[in-house]
């Protein structure tokens, strides 16, 4: 079982790592998929946009280090606060009216696959 | 757990890839002919990943495979990177979180 919760785990934060590059090297594009409306043109927009793909990475590298360095029960706590990241998306999604499909098939679904992988690494922790 | 964890998804990621490049879809064609590679040059991408792979898969080269692997993917960051095709570096950033993951923790 702690085998397949570290194997999710790890696919996890080389999905956020992933999607924040995407973010950075085409932030319009990864934008279109994210279930709020895209904001306003304008020529900072993209660089906004940048910002959220550095934090998703650095998000991605903190269960890397923990998953490296750390007990399983601190990979579990990290990924259960930053299982709040796709929960708050959702919810931010939902208020602005934004894509239902998206904030539950997307940001829903990721925020219960994290805890998902958290509480059994928590209970089984080493 | 986490090394043999990253060793094997390295295996499983230029296994796939390595297949995708072989077979040459035609979105992976017209890719290769905009960068400035011969028609065959994906055989020759598929064949490196999938030798990568077998050789990250056995104990006794996995060094050798995840340098050849690392250079791979050097070279496809600079190839994407020099043409500007920005979208192509999400999936590399999989490949050197691996890498790098697959490194640091042996």
């Amino acid at each position: 079982m702690l085998w397949f919760a570290n194997g999710a785990g790890l696919l996890l934060a080389l999905a956020i790592i992933a999607i924040g590059t995407g973010y950075i090297a085409s932030p319009t594009t990864m934008m279109r998929s994210f279930g709020l409306p895209l904001p306003e043109d304008g020529p900072n927009v993209a660089w906004w946009l940048r910002l959220k793909g550095v934090r998703d990475i650095v998000a991605g590298l903190l269960v890397l280090a923990f998953m490296m360095w750390g007990s399983q029960r601190e990979v579990g706590i990290v990924l259960l606060i930053e299982a709040m990241i796709p929960a708050g998306d959702m919810l931010l999604i939902l208020a602005a009216k934004g894509s239902t499909k998206s904030a539950f098939g997307i940001h829903g679904l990721t925020a219960m696959i994290m805890v998902l992988v958290a509480v059994p690494m928590m209970i089984g922790a080493d | 757990m986490v090394h043999v964890l990253s060793i094997w998804f390295l295996v499983a990621a230029f296994s796939g890839a390595g297949l995708v490049n072989a077979i040459g879809t035609s979105g992976t064609r017209s890719d290769f002919a905009r960068w400035g590679y011969p028609r065959w040059w994906g055989i020759v991408t598929g064949g490196l990943e999938i030798s990568s792979a077998v050789l990250i898969a056995l104990p006794v080269s996995r060094i050798v495979g995840v340098a050849l692997g690392a250079v791979i993917i050097a070279a496809a960051v600079f190839t994407v990177l020099r043409h500007r095709d920005h979208a192509h570096l999400a999936p590399l950033s999989v490949f050197v979180t691996l890498i790098a993951v697959a490194a640091i923790s042996s």
